[in-house]
């Protein structure tokens, strides 16, 4: 607790001296692994309270032990003054806690009712009444549902709204929502706050997780940096600002990186074009076309249609964004970019080669290298070594072979010159791949993509999971692409990312590119309505 | 057991502990459940009112007592060695070769049948013949299995217990209609001509020339999947298809050509046991390769550097169980048991490692 920032509840809603909640003293291992040191928090009555933090800081391990997906080791939580021991949801959700995971857990082929009433006994009136009290409660709050709908009928933002409303259907006193702006449009971002905004004026807290300073600096009253394990500092949001938030979730960068690591965090694009170009004012329509994609259809893998009639176009030097809702042609997108999803008909042309319909060994031969969105399941061996998957895709080379078999030696060294190259942490080429932090997974998944020395580098999400370090890693190897002449795809669906990097930004939706914009000439909220399937014309 | 590992725990080592103690920390789960499953076994021996000091001494020293009871191993060792890497090629990329005995006895009948028309081609031109006819054969019938699951997705598990069935009847039309044996007093086919023999070493009794092929094999096998690219594909595919499918690797020709292989290893078992022990195809001479082939292959985390080694000891159980029923009198089919139980208590000893290293760290 030394030299933490002690800071009294949000002046304006003075909420007294109750206190829905204190956690102090948290403790909590995995194995050699501590997540928690001694980790506290403290809530007041109708807050939205932030809690920021890199990849790793403990948030979301911190509000799982709340909620009692974890046990502590050690110490001791208080709802209104009063000892409690959680042991699990349930005993959280009848102590008023409850909680809005990343990813939704809900039964995709119930109603909206159905899926809220999961799990409490119906109560006085019956389904009937539970309607009445979902559409009462998401009128006042702002939370537009219908309670009839089929819960896998609706998009990611309402169905994210179906499980607040379940929360609030519970009673709950004190809402916990783990980065619950992934996946959604601007719009339903401000939708969100405005809903989060009547929530705690009834007298409910908020804990808002999440990485990004920028949203907690726009809707919390108090925010609480966590880094490794513990709280680090509780700020006002009036006493803050993007770059002091930054610097206390980094700590020990300093001077310029901080403003970079700012930036990736997505510190000032709040509404407005984000941080100005690259200083040497690259004119992205100087390199010749290397990618060129025209009218690609293709399946997703269940057979239906997930892209329909695509182009692209990228430049050597240029890098391209692809934004879009998840799920709107992504994965099959970079897949069929990577070579390894089959088109239905249309062309993907690579330096002026039509690659379509060819394997993907070609593909990586003439310079396709792919970074996939998920890298554990797509982009390593997680039994092999370090070796080994620095050495998959290129076994065939000559240089990797001696006398018709494979040079482990030679492989071994290779790995050892990447491992120090890529500052991937790893006791060597011989260790278990899959025993790597997703960080230095990611690194490897890169040193391999780099080392074909790319005409085409396709990237899914490629920060997802990083830390602040590991970001930046990866953002200087996308420009270090770039400036090699690299086509560069990068498919995201972190905006600020996106603004971040891009020359050029693409709107995905229902697969197909609805909408195309320079650098520095959209406005996040256009973009939103892109992703959301507004027509350009409407 | 989960899918195999990519790396074999004796592969080339780092440098953290040193390889003397890395060994010794390799082995120790195999000695507790060897000697668990001979503790277990002997309480099981005892209840049935048998000698169990007496018996196991018949299992153990059966083998290196008698240089027939020797022979009888190492002549046990060909086919399960066959079988085992037949079975345990396939598994690196994730598929399962249930078919080694259809295999074998297609390669068997195939190898008598060259053996049998051509009977008097001189040996150097016979025998090669010979061992091309199981080979090949069993690579087909294998074929067909790896085609249907390659095209048309069908659970190669099934095709191939399947095709086991069918060999049957393949060898007992072979037997009883094309080139039956009516003296032989068992379903059979007649002799293969004198060309068709493998020769044998050492001796008498002696081995026949078939245990320097299935040494080779075993080697050529483990450099190819250590050293070669094909066998690096080969780990890929089974370590993660996705991941290997994404960076170039056709993880589902690579599990064809895997099953295809496995095949022609049943096939090549089958030609040896009529070159070198039985002089012909005869039902039944099948005996348990195949289940004692997949308990060895799993033994092995199939590791083809360990196949043979585990095979040795598996022949030597064997022979030593035919003579503890003669001479104890307890039930061969005791040692089935036994093996059963290694293995059991080895992939046990799976996840109560798991446990101690979570507890530990």
């Amino acid at each position: 607790m030394s030299g933490a920032t002690a800071v009294g509840p949000a002046g304006g809603a003075a909420p007294g001296r109750d206190r829905p909640l204190t956690m102090s003293g948290i403790s909590k291992s995995f194995g050699p692994v501590r997540a928690l040191t001694d980790a506290d928090l403290e809530l007041a009555t109708g807050e939205v309270h932030g809690l920021v933090g890199g990849n790793g800081a403990g948030k979301t391990t911190l509000m799982n032990v709340l909620y009692g997906l974890y046990r502590a080791d050690s110490g001791e939580i208080r709802v209104d003054g009063r000892e409690v021991h959680i042991r699990s949801p349930r005993d959280a959700i009848a102590l008023g806690i409850g909680m809005v995971h990343q990813h939704l857990l809900q039964v995709s082929s119930y109603t909206v009712l159905e899926n809220v009433v999961l799990g409490t006994s119906a109560g006085s009136g019956g389904l009937r009444g539970a309607a009445r009290r979902i559409t009462e409660l998401s009128d006042r709050f702002g939370l537009a549902v219908d309670p009839r709908a089929r819960t896998d009928r609706l998009s990611v933002g309402a169905r994210q709204r179906v499980e607040i409303l379940k929360v609030l259907y519970r009673g709950a006193r004190v809402l916990v929502l783990d980065e619950p702006t992934t996946n959604l449009t601007p719009q339903e971002v401000d939708g969100l706050f405005a809903s989060l905004r009547g929530i705690v004026a009834e007298g409910t807290s908020v804990v808002f997780i999440s990485h990004k300073a920028r949203e907690v600096l726009a809707i919390c009253d108090r925010i609480s940096v966590m880094r490794d394990g513990r709280r680090i500092a509780t700020v006002l949001r009036s006493a803050t600002d993007a770059t002091g938030l930054a610097s206390l979730m980094v700590g020990e960068l300093v001077g310029e990186q901080t403003s970079e690591v700012a930036a990736a965090l997505g510190v000032g694009a709040v509404g407005e074009v984000p941080a100005a170009p690259p200083a040497e004012q690259r004119r992205p329509d100087a390199g010749r076309v290397r990618l060129a994609v025209s009218g690609v259809t293709a399946d997703n893998d269940h057979g239906v249609p997930a892209l329909r009639g695509l182009g692209l176009e990228v430049r050597a030097g240029e890098v391209v964004g692809v934004a879009g809702v998840a799920g709107n042609g992504q994965v099959e997108l970079a897949e069929v970019l990577a070579g390894v999803r089959p088109v239905r008909a249309g062309s993907v042309a690579v330096d002026g080669t039509d690659l379509a319909g060819a394997p993907t060994r070609r593909w990586l031969s003439t310079g396709v290298a792919y970074v996939p969105e998920d890298r554990h399941r797509d982009g390593i061996l997680g039994a092999g070594t370090v070796a080994d998957n620095l050495l998959l895709g290129a076994q065939r080379r000559a240089d990797n072979r001696r006398a018709g078999l494979i040079d482990w030696r030679r492989v071994r060294e290779h790995a050892r010159d990447t491992i120090e190259r890529y500052s991937i942490k790893t006791p060597g080429p011989d260790a278990m791949a899959g025993n790597l932090s997703g960080g230095n997974i990611q690194r490897l998944v890169l040193a391999r993509a780099f080392d074909r020395e790319p005409a085409v580098l396709v990237l899914q999400n490629p920060t997802r999971g990083l830390d602040l370090r590991s970001t930046r890693f990866v953002y200087d190897r996308v420009h270090e692409a770039r400036d090699r002449g690299c086509a560069v795809v990068l498919i995201s669906e972190d905006l600020d990312e996106l603004s971040l990097l891009a020359d050029r930004m693409v709107v995905l939706y229902s697969g197909e590119v609805v909408g195309e914009r320079a650098r520095g000439d959209y406005d996040v909220y256009e973009l939103g309505r892109l992703m959301a399937g507004v027509r350009e014309d409407a | 057991m989960s899918a195999p590992v990519l790396t074999d725990t004796d592969a080339p080592a780092p440098a953290t502990e040193r390889p003397a103690v890395r060994l010794l920390r390799g082995l120790l789960p195999y000695v507790l459940a060897l000697v668990l499953a001979f503790a277990v076994s002997g309480v099981v021996i005892a209840a049935l009112g048998y000698d169990v000091v007496e018996a196991y001494r018949t299992i153990v020293t059966t083998s290196f007592r008698t240089g027939f009871g020797f022979t009888e191993t190492l002549t046990k060792w060909v086919p399960l060695t066959l079988l085992a890497l037949g079975f345990t090629i396939p598994l690196a990329v994730g598929r399962f070769n249930i078919g080694g005995e259809g295999q074998l006895l297609v390669g068997a009948t195939a190898a008598a049948g060259v053996g049998i028309v051509y009977a008097d081609l001189p040996t150097a031109v016979l025998l090669p013949l010979v061992v091309l006819a199981g080979v090949l054969s069993g690579a087909v019938w294998a074929g067909i299995a790896a085609f249907l699951m390659g095209r048309f997705r069908v659970n190669e598990i099934l095709s191939t217990v399947l095709l086991n069935f069918v060999s049957f009847q393949v060898l007992d039309y072979a037997a009883t209609e094309v080139w039956s044996d009516p003296a032989a007093g068992v379903a059979a086919t007649q002799r293969v001509g004198e060309g068709a023999e493998l020769p044998v070493l050492g001796g008498p009794p002696g081995v026949h020339a078939g245990i320097l092929l299935a040494l080779l094999v075993a080697a050529v096998t483990t450099v190819v999947t250590r050293r070669t690219a094909a066998g690096f594909e080969l780990r890929a595919a089974g370590a993660n298809p996705r991941a290997a499918a994404i960076n170039g690797i056709r993880v589902e020709k690579v599990a064809v050509v895997a099953l295809v292989v496995g095949g022609a290893l049943g096939g090549l078992a089958g030609a040896l046991e009529v070159g070198g022990v039985h002089g012909r195809a005869i039902e039944g001479m099948q005996s348990n390769f195949l289940l004692l082939g997949i308990i060895i292959g799993l033994i092995a985390r199939g590791s083809a550097l360990w196949v043979p080694v585990v095979a040795f000891g598996i022949a030597i159980l064997e022979v030593g169980a035919s003579s503890m029923q003669r001479t104890v009198g307890v039930p061969a089919e005791m040692v089935l048991i036994i093996e059963a139980l290694i293995l059991i208590f080895l992939l046990l000893s799976d996840v109560i490692a798991g446990r101690l290293a979570r507890r530990v760290t």
